[in-house]
């Protein structure tokens, strides 16, 4: 070929089809998602997620968790997801509405996040969990998020959020271990993680 | 064929000098990051055998694993290949307008911006601020920097294309053109809606794998394989076997890669028709997988014993096979039935390093070294070094893929039977997971050589054609114009 118009028109349009099939359609589509109105409890699904979660996904974000931990659960025949009971159901775009920041992920060396808020709902845990995970799991691979957490002196009574410690981890006497605040929005993030509502489109898979 | 029978090549042309500047800097600061990248990547690998080991850097927030890891991926593309892609297709549009440069600053200019964009975007995931999307980590305000130096880039490019003298447009060109126009667009695309902007829920995943399979499909590839078309036919001095084909393959990738991303999450919570579409794309990929392979097997037929002795046609060789091996594994891959099992699972990553490892920088190294004694005037010190660079590659990357492909596929079974845990699941790719360390290990110090042979070209004098007897040749050398 000798014209470089056409070659360039080419290159544009047929780039193009996908740009519009993939972006700006869903661009467009998603944006105009409404929650539903459980008819039993007559609350809205997805609930609305609060502003600490949303600054806790910035923390996730950061500190690289979605290169390990999934956030999205497959139909019964396409994984083994639902067997695992990580959910009751499939995920769809609608679970995902309220939320500023989406991490899908493609990994799952640890296991998936969808609703980590409705398997565990202790905070201590979380807490302990980044700040040494084998200390929940021995053989755990999971990195130390030591970061998250200082030390502070005991003022009086002890601090709610501290780290109930044990052995070589406890902190010199007087000071406690508490989370940030960078590490409370990072496990108010994880607690908000509960998609064990009902949605029309997601009906629960039977046996 | 050898430097006997035409020596004055070795000396550099007009326009190898005119275009050297912008072609070595490209090539310096991409071996500058591939160094940086692979004491990164190394450092994440080590990590995952050992998370608590001393080097897990527990203490060090941002020498850790969930900054690291990424880090050292976005610097294998965006550092690395990318500017060794950039210089090598500056080189081939130079070379192929036939018409003197006179805006080789542009392009420098260009990458020092995709430079300085590179610095302050590792330093931002480090320091903590990544966006946490995989492959589009660095922060908005670096990515502007390097789509900034992009937009140079490709109207450098058309304007090159448009100044040309050589008429007829050769496919190399094609590629170079529609990868230039192409990452612009989908890289601004990508980083303003997800990071600038800020699409709603999961038109954030439909844009972000969107991105990703263009960043394989349609910036990456086209790169590599303009090289292939380029360079394959120069070093074997005959016209490529069919033009016709090449363009077939052009059109095919042009229309349907942008659209393979999808393939990423297959289940995952969009629309049925969006991941059907990725996946029929993806399987569709391989007409071009084909017919480039048909091509470039028919213009080597009868000359594949020069792949022994021409060290920079066997990595374009070797690296145009990988091309096709890694689409192959893609589409093999995009089936629902084997997705289910490798997704999640470190078979992904395998797919990823055969594409980046094996085929791109197969085919960059043999154009740099086929471009590198051009542009000097100076020979290979050391073709033992150029070997050893090849089979360390081949030896690291084949027991990478393998060995990621095998923990995978456990990973994967492992994953589809509830009554495993997780942590049995780790178990169970342990022994991989460190013999990912050893491959990675291997990997990084062919790199090392391959950037000490670099370094070893400055050595040696220029040599004047003029005066001088030819050296023993190292790299044969060819015709400059593929076209017949």
């Amino acid at each position: 070929m000798k014209s470089i118009t056409r070659l360039v028109l080419g290159i544009f349009v047929l780039f193009g089809l996908s740009w519009i099939g993939l972006v700006a359609y869903p661009y467009m589509t998603f944006a105009e998602l409404k929650a539903d109105r459980d008819s039993v409890t007559n609350e809205l699904t997805p609930p609305g997620v609060p502003g600490v979660a949303q600054q806790g996904s910035h923390v996730f974000a950061a500190n690289g968790c979605v290169y390990c931990h999934s956030q999205f659960t497959r139909d019964k025949d396409e994984g083994g997801d639902i067997d695992r009971q990580w959910a009751k159901r499939r995920t769809v775009a609608r679970d995902y509405m309220n939320d500023r920041q989406v991490f899908l992920g493609v990994s799952r060396l640890g296991p998936d996040l969808t609703n980590v808020g409705v398997r565990q709902k202790d905070t201590q845990w979380y807490y302990r969990l980044l700040y040494h995970p084998q200390s929940i799991n021995p053989t755990s691979i999971m990195p130390a998020y030591r970061w998250l957490f200082r030390e502070q002196k005991i003022a009086g009574q002890a601090a709610n959020n501290a780290l109930k410690l044990e052995g070589t981890e406890k902190p010199r006497p007087g000071y406690e271990i508490v989370p940030t605040a960078e590490g409370e929005s990072l496990v108010a993030y994880l607690l908000s993680l509960k998609r064990d509502y009902n949605l029309p489109e997601a009906p629960e898979p039977k046996e | 064929m050898s430097q006997s029978s035409s020596p004055t090549l070795i000396e550099p042309s007009a326009t190898n000098r005119a275009v050297r500047v912008p072609v070595l800097f490209f090539f310096a600061s991409g071996f500058a990051w591939l160094l940086v990248a692979s004491i990164l990547w190394l450092l994440s690998v080590v990590q995952m055998a050992d998370p608590n080991g001393w080097l897990s850097c527990a203490n060090v927030p941002w020498l850790t694993y969930g900054r690291v890891y990424p880090v050292s991926l976005d610097l294998l593309v965006y550092g690395s290949a990318s500017l060794f892609g950039i210089g090598v297709a500056i080189w081939i549009l130079a070379r192929m307008a036939k018409t003197p440069l006179l805006t080789g600053w542009l392009p420098f200019f260009a990458g020092a911006l995709w430079n300085a964009g590179l610095v302050f975007g590792v330093w931002g995931v480090l320091g903590g601020g990544s966006t946490g999307r995989e492959w589009l980590e660095f922060p908005p305000y670096t990515a502007f920097a390097i789509f900034v130096a992009q937009i140079i880039i490709a109207v450098w490019a058309v304007g090159l294309c448009l100044f040309r003298r050589q008429r007829q447009l050769y496919v190399s060109q094609y590629y170079l053109l529609g990868a230039f126009i192409w990452f612009p667009w989908f890289y601004a695309t990508a980083n303003g809606l997800l990071n600038v902007v800020g699409a709603s829920g999961v038109a954030q995943s439909a844009i972000h794998w969107w991105y990703f399979g263009c960043l394989f499909g349609l910036w990456l590839t086209p790169l590599g394989l303009a090289a292939a078309f380029y360079f394959i036919p120069i070093i074997l001095d005959r016209p490529l076997y069919s033009e016709g084909l090449a363009l077939l393959g052009f059109w095919v990738l042009a229309g349907l890669a942008g659209w393979t991303g999808l393939t990423q999450i297959i289940g995952g919570p969009l629309p049925a028709w969006m991941i059907t579409t990725s996946i029929v794309a993806k399987v569709l990929l391989i007409i071009p997988i084909i017919a480039v392979a048909a091509n470039l097997h028919l213009t080597m037929k009868g000359q594949f014993e020069l792949i022994k002795s021409n060290l920079a046609l066997r990595f374009l060789m070797i690296g145009a096979m990988l091309y096709g091996l890694s689409g192959i594994w893609d589409a093999i891959n995009a089936f629902r039935t084997i997705d289910r099992i490798t997704q999640f699972t470190l078979a992904v990553s395998a797919r990823n390093y055969l594409m980046l490892f094996g085929f791109f920088f197969f085919v960059s190294f043999g154009a740099i070294y086929f471009i590198v004694p051009r542009i000097l005037g100076r020979f290979w010190r050391y073709a033992l070094l150029v070997r050893w660079h090849f089979w360390l590659s081949i030896a690291g990357l084949g027991f990478l893929v393998f060995d990621l492909t095998i923990a995978g596929v456990l990973q994967g079974f492992g994953l589809m039977d509830p009554k495993v845990p997780i942590p049995a699941i780790l178990d169970m790719i342990a022994p991989f997971v460190t013999g990912q360390v050893v491959a990675a290990l291997v990997i990084v110090v062919a790199n090392i050589v391959s950037l000490f042979s670099m370094l070893t070209v400055l050595v040696n004098p220029v040599w004047h054609a003029a005066t001088e007897k030819a050296p023993e040749p190292i790299l044969d050398l060819g015709e400059e114009m593929p076209v017949a």
